[in-house]
């Protein structure tokens, strides 16, 4: 996969304060790109530089091959007429985009599933309705990618599930690369193939999930009646690495094949056993690890 | 361009914020046509009322306040992309000058359906008060110097419709640019205008300078193609107004972030 989007030391000050410092990202084509990162950390300042609505103070950014119309956006808050229906909110921004037909304009509801709303004013529509028509909005002109800005905030588990369905969609069928920023992260991870994390305006990192997986990986974690003990037997049958963890659960890398040795061997030396799993680091683990915040920060 | 053009047509023509006071305005102008004609045979009798199509036409507003609402209407057309955030949709994926150029095209249409409404409606007033006898409508052959008055009027409108335009969008303030609309629309500037020429005419030791002569506001209410009356001025106002203004707005524009 080639790239699609690259940014190269992308910066946007205002006043003396650089709300996006030096940032270059790597977007590939196809792909879902997930910006993380907490409020003000500068994910919407680069979204709105590398879609035209901001200009940058300095750096710059370019969108890889034939691009006529730029990336489709959704930023903030979807920007429509609330007083015309979804198919007239459509029909405006084709005209302006040369793609005016009716059979394009219902494509486009249909993909984002508001083929039923009729006449109804959007002003009227649920908050996820009007988000799926801003990624609609967004979607006009066949944009090869597409940007939105948190697009899940404040939807109720039934619209997050919906906007999920409808960017899964858009990617396995259209091929439209998909850059999103999201507070969610565990809706972000079941999406995103690729990570940013952003922090007081300046990338932290890039990886995919793959390389998030190689970094953080798994390990077992054991709660027992005696964790002293435990620790003991479980470091003499080869495990010296393990260690009771912040939240006292007895932690033991490199042993996810080995739970079975590790949970007779506690036994026979009479140590009870309360739970036994294994634990997958999260993305938001990572993301904590790497900004150096924590889970209640 | 073109497409941005039709885009916005469609919208101005669905647009209830356009439509609605248009119709209100246009019915004003009619009725009022119609009443001040009853009135006049009512208290003059004796008077033999005589109306001149040329006059009717070069006047199209029966209050010249109504002009306010228009230029209301056309500043809130103007900031409709931005007041709801469509702006975002479109922006990034055209270029910032096209947006700014179409505007004004777009504002042109509206401003001229607004002119002509009015000089119809009240075209319409007098052919009814003829009608009812009340009034004689003739012809004294200055229709074509009327029209041309009419003309005039657009161009001057058109002159605040940038000044407006520059407020909303080059500047992305919507109450400014309804407070000027009413400044313009209302003739209340006529005041600092006086002021202001008497403190030019005691500081230079003029005696006839009027500042009134080279406003777009104030041309919009005087000038007059049938008596030769500011005809000048009033074309070199509104192109200094419209170029200058552009120039300006899509300087501020193409700079501005768009939220």
């Amino acid at each position: 996969m080639g790239l699609i989007l690259t940014t190269d030391k992308l910066t946007k000050t205002y006043g003396k304060k650089d709300a996006a410092k030096n940032i270059s990202i790597h977007i590939r084509e196809g792909e879902i790109y997930g910006l993380i990162g907490r409020n003000g950390a500068g994910k919407t300042t680069v979204m709105r530089m590398i879609t035209g609505l901001s200009k940058p103070t300095s750096g710059s950014y370019q969108l890889h091959g034939n691009n006529k119309y730029g990336a489709g956006v959704l930023i903030e808050s979807p920007g429509i007429y609330p007083k015309f229906s979804a198919y007239e909110n459509i029909k405006l921004k084709c005209i302006a985009m040369g793609c005016d037909s009716k059979k394009y304009i219902n494509e486009l509801l249909d993909t984002v599933g508001l083929e039923n709303t009729g006449k109804k004013n959007a002003g009227s529509f649920s908050l996820g309705m009007r988000q799926r028509l801003g990624i609609a909005l967004a979607l006009v002109g066949d944009p090869r990618m597409i940007v939105l800005d948190e697009p899940i905030n404040g939807l109720d588990p039934q619209g997050i599930v919906e906007v999920r369905q409808t960017l899964e969609r858009l990617k396995e069928e259209k091929g439209i690369t998909i850059m999103i920023s999201s507070h969610i992260l565990d809706e972000l991870g079941k999406i995103a193939d690729s990570y940013g994390i952003i922090h007081e305006g300046e990338l932290l990192d890039e990886f995919t999930t793959e390389e998030l997986n190689d970094r953080c990986g798994q390990y077992v974690c054991i709660r027992t009646e005696d964790d002293g003990r435990a620790l003991s037997v479980i470091k003499g049958i080869g495990y010296g690495d393990a260690f009771i963890d912040k939240s006292n659960r007895i932690r033991v890398e490199n042993a996810i094949h080995d739970t079975v040795r590790l949970n007779r061997a506690l036994v026979e030396n009479g140590v009870g056993v309360i739970e036994s799993y294994i634990k997958n680091i999260s993305l938001e683990d990572y993301y904590l690890s790497v900004t150096g915040g924590n889970h209640n920060g | 361009m073109v497409k941005l053009i039709k885009m916005d047509l469609r919208r101005l023509f669905r647009t209830g914020n356009v439509l609605v006071p248009l119709a209100v305005v246009a019915a004003i102008n009619f009725l009022f046509t119609v009443a001040v004609i009853v009135l006049t045979k009512i208290f003059s009798p004796d008077e033999q009322q005589v109306e001149y199509f040329s006059k009717i036409i070069s006047n199209p507003f029966v209050f010249y306040m109504l002009s306010m609402v228009m230029f209301i209407t056309a500043s809130s057309f103007s900031y409709g992309d931005m007041a709801n955030g469509y702006i975002k949709n479109l922006v990034g994926q055209i270029s910032r000058k096209s947006y700014i150029l179409h505007k004004i095209v777009v504002l042109g249409f509206h401003n001229a359906i607004w002119i002509l409404a009015c000089a119809l409606t009240q075209l319409a007033g007098s052919v009814v008060g003829s009608a009812l006898g009340y009034e004689t409508l003739s012809n004294d052959g200055h229709i074509g110097e009327a029209l041309l008055t009419l003309l005039l009027k657009w161009l001057l409108s058109m002159a605040i419709t940038c000044i407006l335009l520059f407020i909303t969008n080059g500047i992305g303030n919507q109450t400014l640019a309804t407070v000027v609309s009413v400044l313009f629309g209302s003739g209340a500037m006529s005041l600092a205008y006086m002021g202001i020429s008497m403190g030019i005419n005691n500081l230079f030791n003029t005696k006839d300078f009027s500042l009134s002569d080279y406003m777009p506001d104030s041309l919009f209410s005087s000038v007059n193609v049938i008596n030769n009356e500011f005809v000048v001025n009033s074309i070199c106002v509104s192109l200094v107004c419209i170029v200058a203004f552009t120039v300006l707005t899509v300087y501020m524009f193409s700079r501005r972030d768009v939220k």
